[in-house]
């Protein structure tokens, strides 16, 4: 393993631990599986794509990703999930699932099943020494991903609202006796979690400057893997998970051996840790009360 | 009561609708027109080369309706949506049997054709499919036929392109999961060992066909990189050679036909990227230049290789069957098929194309000499 394999896989964890918090937060807050969050980041980059066909300026791109899916979280809890909340969590699923296809097809609908290419400007390639050989990009998703990760842990453990999120997601119930509006509460995570999940789809249009309807699909099930891996509903957990998953997945993909089998062994490695800790790595023990 | 006259109702448009069904055969079977059928890719993510394929086929036959048809009967072409798939490509050669087919352009993709071609067998329906290159789809019958390059040939040329041009640094992608990919590959590697050379091996699959940079950095030392896949990969093995500053000359097949579509304004590949076609859309030859300009006057847009090989399966169906002087329309399918064959494969019988000149031989094998084309900005 080289350095710059190292490194690659650091900021392909990045990636997926941003998106992983998305999952993990929604489960903790609103203890449901939110499996339309990968295609929120598809939409990102549909939106990435669209203004900058308008109007050339990146960084208004990067300004309407975030809006944008924003807006969409929140108006998808409030139309899809809302009306659920106290149905089976198995309505809440096969809904999550059908609002993920929805939003597949409408994408199919108005940009077509083809992948168009996305023009984000490209970084410069820079030479650290004799070995290693890094984008700009990757340094950038790295430096990014790792203050945002800060940011929202400093955000949920110190503010006012963040520690309304924590008692939300310890008892519910006990938290709207003590005056928390919880349907607010539940908004504002979705918000995070699809800002977050634009902030992804940014970094993977860097590094991967092409985008179809089905772009979400693949980051979305290994982003959902690495917050298991990690322990779903833990913050730090998804922040782990993430990154493990990829630098493992880099290191697999550059040993040609190794290489076809990729995708299974990331998902072996979900397996291995199930079966050692059944809640994840940082997932805490649950007392089934009697 | 309520239920009874329900009932009755529903029956009666079940009798409606198979009255309405056999109303269909029976104008079907007083044909006047030579109809032509084909299946495709008109709808999912394949659609791009279904259509393609459809809009040159549909030009061809335009002009040779123009110029009087054959016989004084036009033809008609009428493509059925297969979405790439099996399934559908075998219901829609019935339903086009039913309706008269006499010859086909076959399917658009390998699978479906092999599908459409066990049916087509046992009708003995001349078939010539533009661009399923799957080496079983000719091997249906002695029916099936193909304009394409089959995929085993082109990892053949392409090991023998590479020696000729004395290039020792080979490296080469490929995707474990296409047949198409595949398929090139082994005939590749084949090639290479004869020739003794060695190359570096790197793959990926289709859950994993959007991250390109670990393979390429494998390959930084590699002067030329073979990529047996299509553009939409190519364009991304292309951006990360640019990330990762990899300068190889990437070297593709026939699916890097589309490549320029996958890059956008930002992009800046100083790669060198070369493919082999057997179609070349800024080819200055007499014959390809008119069917551009054609083409573009019609659909607003260029034709890729998709397009290309279907207006010349059209054309080889009609030319082949002008020269079997074949006039009677109450011919069966059995028959025309018999009368094609006895043109084409004569020894003497050659078609030149827009995709090159071609010779047919019994196998259904199309040989054509093949260009090599640089990718240019």
């Amino acid at each position: 393993m080289t350095a710059t394999t190292f490194i690659d896989g650091l900021s392909l964890g990045a990636i997926y631990a941003l998106i992983a918090l998305g999952y993990t937060m929604v489960y903790g807050i609103a203890k449901m599986l939110n499996f339309a969050h990968g295609d929120i980041i598809m939409v990102g980059a549909y939106t990435v794509y669209s203004t900058l066909l308008w109007m050339g300026k990146p960084i208004l791109a990067v300004i309407f990703a975030i809006a944008v899916c924003v807006i969409l979280g929140v108006v998808i809890e409030k139309v899809a999930y809302k009306p659920l909340r106290g149905a089976s969590p198995l309505a809440v699923l096969i809904t999550a699932i059908g609002v993920s296809y929805l939003l597949q097809a409408i994408a199919q609908l108005a940009f077509g099943a083809k992948a168009v290419p996305v023009g984000l400007p490209r970084f410069p390639v820079l030479h650290i020494g004799d070995k290693l050989v890094v984008n700009v990009s990757t340094l950038i998703t790295l430096g990014v991903g790792s203050v945002l990760m800060i940011a929202l842990t400093l955000f949920i453990k110190k503010s006012k609202i963040g520690r309304a999120m924590i008692a939300v997601s310890e008892d519910r119930k006990a938290a709207q006796l003590m005056g928390v509006n919880v349907n607010r509460i539940i908004s504002l995570t979705f918000a995070i979690g699809s800002a977050l999940a634009a902030v992804a789809s940014i970094f993977y249009l860097m590094q991967i400057p092409n985008t179809s309807p089905t772009l979400g699909s693949m980051p979305g099930i290994k982003a959902f893997t690495a917050a298991v891996i990690g322990g779903i509903g833990s913050i730090p957990g998804a922040m782990i998970g993430g990154v493990l998953l990829g630098v493992v997945e880099k290191i697999c993909l550059s040993i040609p051996a190794l290489n076809p089998y990729t995708t299974a062994i990331e998902f072996a490695i979900l397996i291995v840790i199930l079966m050692v800790r059944p809640t994840g790595i940082l997932g805490k023990k649950i007392r089934e009360k009697v | 009561m309520k239920l009874s006259t329900k009932r009755w109702i529903c029956s009666l448009m079940l009798v409606s609708m198979l009255l309405l069904c056999f109303a269909g055969c029976g104008k079907a079977n007083s044909k006047d027109t030579w109809n032509i059928g084909a299946t495709g890719p008109l709808t999912g993510s394949a659609s791009s080369y279904g259509i393609s394929v459809k809009n040159g086929a549909e030009l061809a036959i335009e002009e040779i309706n123009k110029a009087g048809g054959l016989a004084g009967h036009d033809f008609k072409f009428d493509m059925k949506d297969d979405q790439a798939q099996p399934g559908p490509a075998g219901q829609g050669y019935d339903v086009l049997y039913e309706a008269g087919m006499i010859a086909s352009i076959g399917s658009v993709t390998s699978d479906s054709c092999l599908a459409f071609g066990a049916k087509a067998a046992k009708d003995n329906l001349f078939f010539i499919t533009p661009s399923a290159s799957a080496q079983a789809v000719i091997e249906t019958g002695t029916n099936a036929f193909r304009v394409c390059f089959g995929d085993p040939d082109q990892g053949t040329l392409a090991a023998q392109q590479i020696k000729a041009d004395g290039y020792t640094k080979v490296g080469c992608i490929y995707d474990t999961s296409d047949p198409y990919s595949a398929g090139i590959y082994e005939a590749f590697k084949a090639e290479m060992d004869k020739q003794g050379i060695a190359f570096n091996t790197q793959s990926f699959d289709k859950d994993n066909n959007k991250d390109f940079s670990s393979q390429v950095e494998q390959l930084k030392e590699c002067d030329i990189i073979f990529c047996p896949f299509y553009y939409t990969e190519a364009a991304l093995v292309a951006q990360s050679c640019v990330s990762k500053s990899v300068n190889a000359v990437l070297f593709g097949c026939d699916g890097f036909d589309g490549i320029a579509g996958m890059f956008s304004d930002t992009d800046v590949i100083s790669n060198k990227i070369l493919y082999i076609t057997p179609f070349d859309v800024n080819s200055t030859e007499a014959k390809s230049a008119a069917f551009v300009s054609a083409y573009k006057a019609k659909y607003g847009s260029e034709p890729d290789q998709f397009a290309a090989d279907g207006y010349d399966a059209i054309y080889l169906i009609y030319t082949a069957m002008k020269q079997a002087d074949i006039k009677d329309l109450s011919l069966t399918a059995s028959q025309v098929c018999e009368l094609i064959k006895g043109v084409i494969l004569q020894s003497s019988f050659s078609y030149a194309g827009v995709t090159g000149t071609m010779t047919w031989d019994a196998s259904g094998a199309c040989t054509k000499t093949p260009i090599i084309v640089e990718y240019k900005k």
